[in-house]
């Protein structure tokens, strides 16, 4: 064989040389944004900007946007997130089917996978939880994120280099994850609480925009009965800041933080801090809006069918944990319980019961199907 | 027993000073069976001795025995140590238990909700034994995956 021959042979491509999958949780939620892997828990704020040639030009150009903690080059092009990004104008969550796209579902599980993952790794499994509501577009957050429709994704952050590829991808029902978390052990491996996986169980994941809903009987989710509810507990600390600037006009011009307002909600009586403003206690305002959202949840409840339904009300989501206990007092007095017994980590419950899942599932080789 | 200023002396630490207000060898060794049995009491209820209990511990005997200072002689010194200890205990238990409630002060604003929480750990705790993942439970999770 001569030279040139050689030269004109078509090579086969060499196959890629995978490492063992490795599996990835993430509940783009629109409160927060939160992942869990084996290497931890990670979560931020739910707000993602792309920045423009001329946002990039003010805050300094390339070289600064590399070192800045909450700036992320996905891909070549550069994204804010959390706290920075709503500080530059990113107020809007994406919704239905624009929200599991590429440059939005996809870059937000890169973000998420650089953050939980040590290195580069070409063989991620991504389990994506959704709202009930948004099942039909399962497929679109499967092809948002694979590496056969959208290819790997380059993330570099503050000097380093990371590449990812998400060899597999499916979809879990949000507040499934929740009894998921309370029920089975977090390696996948057993099931616990058998108590809570007897009789009827009703389970409320009250997050940031809506409240998800679902029903176990016997342990065994009834996928039917799950739905969605477009009113979360974001709404009450909105409606509360109203009331709060509607009775302190002197409050014109000032703008709380959400996790400022959170912190008058848990106690009113010490009441906002307005900075400038002093403290302005809200007693009030929380009881009035703490009693619309009751009331709201008792309906959504009745719906289902009510205290004499079930035998125990499993809650879970961000929402839940400055809520429990107005829902014990008012819903269902015996049988309520948290998904989580620490509250602070209960906005987190849904996603880590849905790696335990998937972790079940990858063991008997039965998450591809 | 008072130093150059004529102020009582106060001792190197507050167990000292603690010590110093026991003037009887039997009353010492009261004391030194009360301080075990503050330490027992401690292990009991699961705290580690901190200079905030020393203090309440402090002013406790300063009350029940009536003695603001080593020198000091009350008129009627209370000698009953077991009640002492009923009562420390209690102070103690509840010192604790105001301790935890302000750490999560922010979230748990009365008993009830500070009730609920118990009782859903102690339903975790209880539910926490563990049993295979049987096919059923497979199956369904499977309809999530394929609903």
């Amino acid at each position: 064989m001569t030279t040139s021959e050689n030269l004109t042979t078509v090579r086969k491509p060499r196959p890629i040389k995978r490492a063992a999958r490795d599996l990835m949780a993430l509940d783009a939620g629109m409160g927060r944004v939160k992942a869990f892997g084996n290497y931890g828990l990670e979560s931020f704020s739910h707000a993602l900007l792309p920045l423009s040639a001329a946002q990039i030009i003010n805050m300094g150009g390339d070289g600064m946007l590399d070192n800045h903690p909450s700036i992320f080059n996905v891909n070549g092009k550069y994204y804010a997130i959390s706290e920075f990004a709503i500080s530059k104008g990113s107020g809007v969550v994406r919704t239905g089917e624009y929200r599991y796209t590429a440059d939005y579902y996809g870059v937000l599980a890169a973000i998420m996978a650089f953050l939980t993952q040590p290195d580069s790794h070409n063989n991620l499994f991504l389990y994506g939880g959704h709202a009930p509501k948004d099942k039909i577009y399962r497929q679109n957050l499967i092809d948002s994120v694979i590496e056969s429709k959208v290819g790997a994704w380059t993330v570099k952050h503050r000097g380093q280099t990371k590449v990812f590829s998400f060899t597999g991808a499916k979809g879990y029902h949000e507040p499934v994850g929740v009894y998921r978390f309370a029920t089975m052990s977090e390696d996948g491996k057993s099931l616990r609480a058998g108590w809570l996986r007897s009789g009827f169980t009703a389970i409320l994941d009250i997050g940031a925009f809506t409240t998800d809903c679902s029903v176990a009987e016997e342990g065994k989710i009834d996928y039917d009965s799950t739905i969605s509810h477009a009113y979360g507990f974001d709404r009450v600390i909105d409606e509360m800041w109203t009331l709060i600037k509607h009775n302190n006009p002197r409050l014109k011009g000032f703008k709380p933080t959400p996790e400022s307002l959170r912190a008058a909600l848990r106690n009113p009586a010490k009441g906002l801090d307005a900075r400038g403003y002093n403290w302005i206690p809200c007693v009030d305002e929380a009881k009035q809006v703490l009693g619309s959202f009751m009331r709201e949840l008792s309906i959504i409840f009745e719906n289902y069918g009510g205290v004499g339904a079930f035998h125990h009300l499993l809650l879970g989501g961000g929402g839940s944990a400055q809520l429990h206990s107005n829902i014990k007092k008012e819903l269902m007095p015996n049988g309520t319980y948290l998904a989580d017994s620490d509250v602070n980590m209960l906005f987190a419950c849904g996603v880590r019961g849905a790696l335990a899942a998937a972790r079940a599932l990858d063991a008997k080789g039965l998450l591809d199907q | 027993m008072t130093n150059r200023t004529g102020r009582p002396r106060l001792g190197k630490t507050r167990t000292n000073f603690i010590a110093a207000l026991y003037d009887t060898k039997d009353q010492i060794e009261e004391l030194n069976t009360l301080n075990e049995w503050i330490q027992a009491a401690m292990e009991k209820l699961g705290v580690a001795k901190t200079p905030a209990f020393s203090a309440i511990l402090l002013e406790l005997i300063r009350f029940r025995t009536g003695k603001q200072s080593p020198d000091h002689q009350p008129a009627n010194p209370l000698a009953d140590i077991d009640s002492i200890r009923a009562e420390l205990y209690e102070e103690l238990r509840a010192a604790i238990l105001a301790d935890v409630k302000a750490m999560i002060g922010n979230i748990i604003q009365d008993d009830s909700q500070f009730e609920a929480i118990k009782t859903a750990r102690a339903r975790h705790a209880e539910g926490d034994d563990l049993e295979p993942i049987t096919d059923e439970i497979i199956n369904n999770m499977l309809e999530d995956l394929n609903d």
